[in-house]
Formats: structure tokens, C-alpha cells, sequence
């Protein structure tokens, strides 16, 4: 339970299974047979709450004191966060789970989701990007 | 008495609308150090407290009603009379006022005492205080609020210059507070009035006499 208890009166994005089902769908993944499995999403999320804790330790401190929140399973837990930051750590997911493609689109996507989180967060993009594995153009 | 929730939600709307991106938390825990920084310099917040003096005792332990005491600002007794006194030892919310000689008979005095907030807060992290601060100073508060978030670093909000202006209104509005507070409020009196917590009401030396308007 956060130390501030605060209520928050909107409930958009207010449990695991709602970031997972948001995240899906700006993946495009959400026919059932996922490309990105429900534990895959969860540890997506757990990243993006540790990447959201270094850059602002305010949103954290007074509801989770020392610690980070940490969720096992797509269920209905609550997930403390002011509205304002939501978004953040939905964009925050999906490019910790496009990062995982070695395609260079996916590369640059990836990349644009971190930054829209980091701008969110921070007012400034992350200070360096994903890079793909393709070889240079022309070469075999 | 508590701060009245409306002028909280006022001063912190005010800071909300000038800080984009800043979170409620911290501008509330910003605000508790403002607070406490605003009634520690200027000693706005003030309680009298009475004291039952018992013969050779020279400790007594005082708590206030709010708040947590920093400092004393004088004892006097029946006759106004300043009282040698300190305050050597502090404990969570209340202090030990220390008599530089003890009395020889049973006496009522009354120490002034200075407060400030103290933790816990309330459940919203809102501490206890006058209900008559904000409606005073709380236009200049919400300064030292956006003076410390825009001083901060990697922030969306964060601007060094607006840090500067907001922080110098505030250490102004500080100093406004405590000269209110030595003039007691009174509009048109002259800049420095003898010191009341010195005066003596007769030629004795502020030795104790049973009619403070002749000798008798």
C-alpha cells in the first residue's frame, strides 16, 4: 500500500492487465497466439518501472518508499502511479519489448517509445538509442 | 483548527498549473519543507503555555497542543515579568524549560514558546497547522514551493531562472513574517519599538511587585 495513499479518480490504466492490454495494443499483437507472451509483457513492464525510477525517484519514494514496484502475473493488481505518468511507463513497455527485434524498423521504434517515455519523464529524449544488426547497405 | 482544506487545494493548483510533469507527492513534500523552513525563520507560529511552578524545581517539560516546539521565546509571570529561563533539552514534540534558579513557593507562569510543523502528517501528507497560515502567507508559500522545484535537475519543469525569482519572493515574504510578528500585526507603528520580552514595569529591575502601576 503507497505511504501517500493518494486516490487517484481516473482509472484508465490503473491495473497490470490494463498497461499489458494497452501495450498490446500499440504492438499490434492482439489476436490471441501473441507474438509477446503475457509474462514477457509483465517483465516489460517491471523494466520500464526500474528505467521510470531512475529518472524520477519523486513518483516513487512517497508511495513505494525505498523500493520499486515489482508484478509477477497479468492479473487485476493496482498499480500505483499518478495519471500524468501513465502513459510513460506504457511507452516505456512497448520499447523494452521492441528492443528485443533485431530489425532495424523495429530498432528505430523501439528507440522513439524510450524517447517518448524519457521526454515524458525527464523533458529530454535518453541520451542513446537501440542499433540494429543489419549489415551496411551493399554488403552480403 | 487545521489548515483549511480549500486554501491547500488553492496553493497546490497554483503550483500543479506552473509545473508541468511535476508529481503531486513531491510537490506536496515540497511544501512541507517550505513550511517548515517559512515558520522556523520567521517564529509566526507561537503558543502560550501555561507552568505551574512547585518550590525548588527548576525543570519543567512543556508540549504543545500542535506542532513541535523549536524555541522558547520568553516566560513571564502574574506581572509580566520576564523570567530567566531556557530551553536546554528537546524531545519528539515538546521541550524542557529550564529555570535558572528555582522558586521558593508555588507560582503559575506563562512561556511563549515557538513552533513548527512536525511529522506524522495526515493521512494525505498534509501536517497539522494554524488554520490561519495559508490565508496569510500561503500566496507567498506556493514561492518556495516553485522556487525549490524549478531549481531541481533533469526535470521537466526545471528552470534555474524562475528558481532564483521564486526563491528570493520567498525569503522576502519570510522577512515580511517575522517583522509582522515583532510588530505583533500593528499597521503604522514605528520600525523598532523597545524590545517587549525586556521591558520592566518599574524601577526595581523587573524584580516582582504585587501592583505593577505604584509602590505600595
Amino acid at each position: 500500500m503507497p505511504l501517500a495513499a493518494a486516490r487517484y479518480d481516473n482509472d484508465t490504466l490503473e491495473t497490470v492487465e490494463d498497461y499489458v492490454n494497452d501495450a498490446r495494443v500499440i504492438l499490434q499483437d492482439v489476436i490471441p497466439g501473441y507474438r509477446y507472451a503475457d509474462d514477457e509483457l509483465v517483465t516489460a513492464l517491471n523494466v520500464a518501472f526500474q528505467m521510470a525510477r531512475g529518472m524520477r525517484a519523486d513518483i516513487f519514494v512517497y508511495n513505494y518508499g525505498p523500493h520499486t514496484p515489482n508484478f509477477l502475473n497479468n492479473d487485476s493488481t493496482v498499480v500505483y502511479m499518478e495519471p500524468q505518468f501513465r502513459p510513460a511507463i506504457v511507452y516505456g513497455m512497448v520499447g523494452h519489448a521492441l528492443s528485443r527485434d533485431q530489425e532495424d524498423y523495429q530498432d528505430a521504434r523501439a528507440t522513439a517509445f524510450m524517447n517518448l517515455m524519457s521526454t515524458l519523464l525527464t523533458g529530454r529524449p535518453m541520451p542513446a538509442g537501440f542499433a540494429g544488426g543489419s549489415p551496411p547497405s551493399g554488403g552480403r | 483548527m487545521n489548515a483549511n482544506e480549500r486554501d491547500l487545494e488553492h496553493l497546490f493548483n497554483a503550483a500543479r498549473v506552473r509545473l508541468a510533469g511535476a508529481s503531486d507527492a513531491q510537490i506536496k513534500a515540497e511544501f512541507y519543507d517550505c513550511m517548515q523552513e517559512f515558520l522556523d525563520n520567521s517564529a509566526a507560529w507561537t503558543e502560550v503555555i501555561q507552568i505551574n511552578i512547585l518550590p525548588n524545581t527548576q525543570d519543567y517539560n512543556v508540549t504543545p497542543s500542535q506542532g513541535q516546539i523549536i524555541r522558547l521565546q520568553r516566560v513571564v509571570n502574574v506581572n509580566l515579568t520576564n523570567q530567566p529561563a531556557s530551553m536546554p533539552a528537546f524531545d519528539a514534540y515538546g521541550a524542557t524549560i529550564h529555570f535558572l534558579n528555582p522558586y521558593s513557593q508555588n507560582d503559575t507562569f506563562w512561556a511563549t514558546v515557538v513552533k513548527n510543523i512536525a511529522l506524522p502528517t495526515g493521512k494525505y501528507m498534509i501536517p497539522e497547522m494554524p488554520d490561519w497560515i495559508l490565508p496569510r502567507f500561503g500566496y507567498r508559500i506556493v514561492d518556495g514551493v516553485l522556487g525549490r522545484m524549478f531549481n531541481e535537475d533533469r526535470k521537466p519543469y526545471a528552470n534555474p531562472g524562475k528558481a532564483n525569482y521564486h526563491l528570493t519572493r520567498f525569503r522576502d515574504a519570510i522577512g515580511r513574517a517575522r517583522t509582522a510578528v515583532l510588530r505583533e500585526s500593528a499597521l503604522g507603528t514605528q520600525r523598532w519599538i523597545y524590545p517587549q520580552g525586556f521591558q520592566t514595569r518599574t524601577q526595581r529591575g523587573g524584580i516582582s511587585v504585587g501592583n505593577p502601576n505604584k509602590f505600595s
